[in-house]
C-alpha cells in the first residue's frame, strides 16, 4: 500500500513502476472529470453543439493561424532572446545597455500596448501592412524579453572555473559558448523556456485586437453568431492544450536527454 | 627549460601578492613551488600559464617573453601549456574521453576519430580506459584528477603546470595522482608544481622555490632547501607542515 502511494525515499531505492504512475494520473483525471460533470450538472445548462459545429471551418482556420503564429514567433523569439542575452554578456557596453533597456521596457509594459504601438505607429512608418508579420514580430519581441533573462541566467549558472578551464586549454570565447557554456546552460534553461513558450502560444490570442483571425478571435465570432458561450470557449481551451501539451512533453524529453549530474 | 622572472609584480584589489620578484633558472625540468597559503604560489603559476597578466615585469621561458597584453599571442602560449587545477575542472556534460579529446579537436584541429584514438590511448596509459565513457560525476576524485592530467597532456604541451593537484583528495587518491605525475618526469617534459606534499616535492624537484610575503624568499637546486632551511621563517614553515 505504501509503495502504491509514496515515491521512493532515496535515489538508491527502486523507482516506482510506470503502471502505478499512470494509475495515479488516471485517478486524478477521473476525480477532476467527476467534479466538472457534477458542477455542470448543477448549472442545468442546455448544451447546443449545433451552432459551433456549423462554423467548425472558422475554428479550424483560426487554430491553423494560431499554430502558424506560434511557430513563427517561437523561432524568432528564441533568436531574439539568445542575441539579447549574448549582448547582455558582451564586453561592448552599448550592446549591454541596449539589451537591458529592451528587457525592462518590454517586461514592464502591457503586451496590449506594445501590439497597438507596433501596429498603428511603427508598422506604418516602416510601410509594413501585413498583420500577420506585425503580429509575429510583436509576439516574438514580447516573449524574447523573457527568454533573454532565462538564457542570461542559464549562462550565469555555468561557473567561473569552467570559463577559466576553457581559456586555459585555448578555446576562444565563441568556442567556449558553443562547446562548454551552451550545453550546460541549456539544461538549466529548458524548464523555464518551455513555460515561456507555452505562455507565448496563449499570448497570441491578444493579437485579435489588431484583427488577426486567430483561434481566440474566431471563437469569439462564433460565440457572437450562436450565443453558445461554453460551446465556443471549451473547444478553444482544448485547441490551445493541443498546442501547448506537445511543447511541455518535448521539453521534458530534452531535459531527460541532456541530464548529467555535477 | 630556462626560466627568467624579472621585476614581476602582481596585486589584486590593492593586495600585493607578488612584489618585484626576480628569478633566473637554467635547465630545470621540475620546478616545485612551496610556501604558505596566500604566499603567491598559485598567482605565479597562473602568470606562467598566461591566465593572468602581471602589473609590471616580464617572464621569459627559453628566451622568449610571454606576450602579456596581446590576447591572441597569449592564447598561442596557452595552447602549448597544460594546466591542472586544484579542483579537477573537468567539463561535467562530457565523458572522460570527450574531455580529453575536446582541446585536440577544437583547438588543435585534429580530426575527430584520430583525436578520440589519441585520447583513448592516453586514458589507457593512466589505466582509465574502462572509464572512458563515464561522466565526471561517475568517477572518484582521484580518477577525475587523472583525467584532468590526461587532458592537459593530450595536446603535448611544452610546459605543464600543476596547481596543488591533490589538495582536494584523500591520502589514497593523493598517492594515485602523485604517482601519475612522478611517472611523467622521466619523459623530460618540463613542469612547475605547487604542492604542500613535502615528501613528493623531495621526490620530483630539480629545483625548489619558497614563496612567501610577496616574493621568493629562497630557492635552491634539488632538495637543499628542505634539508637545510636558509631562514628561520622557512624552517618554521617546514616544521609546521611536516609535523603531521
Amino acid at each position: 500500500m505504501r509503495r502504491f502511494f509514496l515515491a521512493p525515499a532515496g535515489p538508491s531505492s527502486a523507482p516506482t513502476p510506470p503502471g502505478i504512475l499512470a494509475a495515479h494520473f488516471l485517478l486524478v483525471l477521473g476525480v477532476l472529470t467527476f467534479g466538472f460533470t457534477l458542477t455542470f450538472h448543477q448549472l442545468q445548462y442546455h448544451w447546443n453543439w449545433e451552432g459551433p459545429w456549423r462554423y467548425r471551418a472558422l475554428f479550424w482556420k483560426g487554430w491553423l493561424t494560431t499554430l502558424a503564429l506560434a511557430l513563427a514567433s517561437l523561432g524568432l523569439s528564441a533568436i531574439v532572446g539568445a542575441t539579447a542575452a549574448l549582448a547582455a554578456k558582451s564586453r561592448f557596453l552599448p550592446a549591454r545597455a541596449a539589451s537591458r533597456l529592451y528587457v525592462e521596457l518590454v517586461r514592464g509594459t502591457p503586451f496590449l500596448v506594445q501590439i497597438l504601438v507596433l501596429f498603428y505607429v511603427v508598422a506604418p512608418a516602416l510601410r509594413l501592412d501585413n498583420r500577420f508579420i506585425v503580429g509575429t514580430l510583436a509576439l516574438a519581441l514580447f516573449a524574447g524579453a523573457y527568454i533573454t533573462e532565462i538564457i542570461r541566467a542559464g549562462i550565469d549558472s555555468v561557473g567561473r572555473s569552467q570559463w577559466e578551464t576553457a581559456r586555459s586549454i585555448g578555446l576562444t570565447t565563441a568556442q567556449t559558448y558553443r562547446h562548454i557554456v551552451a550545453p550546460q546552460a541549456l539544461r538549466q534553461t529548458l524548464p523555464p523556456l518551455a513555460g515561456q513558450f507555452v505562455s507565448l502560444v496563449k499570448d497570441s490570442s491578444l493579437l485579435s485586437v489588431i484583427g488577426i483571425g486567430e483561434f481566440a478571435l474566431n471563437a469569439q465570432q462564433v460565440n457572437a453568431l450562436t450565443y453558445g458561450t461554453l460551446e465556443c470557449y471549451l473547444p478553444l481551451a482544448l485547441g490551445y492544450l493541443v498546442l501547448t501539451l506537445p511543447l511541455s512533453l518535448w521539453a521534458r524529453h530534452l531535459e531527460r536527454r541532456t541530464h548529467f549530474d555535477t | 627549460m630556462n626560466l627568467r622572472l624579472h621585476d614581476l609584480s602582481k596585486s589584486f584589489d590593492g593586495r600585493t601578492v607578488l612584489q618585484r620578484v626576480h628569478l633566473e633558472l637554467q635547465d630545470v625540468h621540475a620546478l616545485v613551488l612551496i610556501g604558505p597559503s596566500g604566499g603567491g604560489k598559485s598567482t605565479l603559476l597562473r602568470l606562467l600559464a598566461g591566465l593572468e597578466s602581471p602589473d609590471s615585469g616580464t617572464i621569459e621561458i627559453d628566451g622568449s617573453g610571454l606576450p602579456f597584453g596581446n590576447e591572441a599571442a597569449l592564447r598561442r602560449h596557452r595552447l602549448q601549456t597544460g594546466f591542472v587545477f586544484q579542483a579537477h575542472n573537468l567539463f561535467p556534460h562530457l565523458t572522460a574521453l570527450e574531455n580529453v579529446a575536446l582541446p585536440l579537436i577544437h583547438v588543435h584541429g585534429v580530426p575527430r576519430p584520430e583525436a578520440r584514438r589519441q585520447a583513448l590511448e592516453l586514458l589507457a596509459r593512466f589505466k582509465l580506459d574502462s572509464h572512458a565513457h563515464q561522466r565526471p560525476y561517475e568517477l572518484s576524485g582521484g580518477q577525475r584528477q587523472r583525467v584532468a592530467i590526461a587532458r592537459s597532456l593530450a595536446v603535448k604541451p611544452r610546459l605543464l603546470l600543476f596547481d596543488e593537484p591533490t589538495s582536494a583528495l584523500d591520502p589514497e587518491m593523493t598517492a594515485e595522482v602523485l604517482d601519475t605525475i612522478a611517472a611523467l618526469k622521466p619523459e623530460g617534459r618540463d613542469f612547475v608544481l605547487v604542492t604542500h606534499q613535502m615528501g613528493f616535492a623531495r621526490r620530483v624537484a630539480d629545483h625548489l622555490a619558497f614563496l612567501g610575503d610577496g616574493g621568493i624568499a629562497a630557492h635552491g637546486p634539488g632538495t637543499s632547501l628542505l634539508d637545510s632551511p636558509p631562514t628561520p621563517g622557512i624552517r618554521k614553515f617546514l616544521e609546521r607542515v611536516l609535523h603531521y
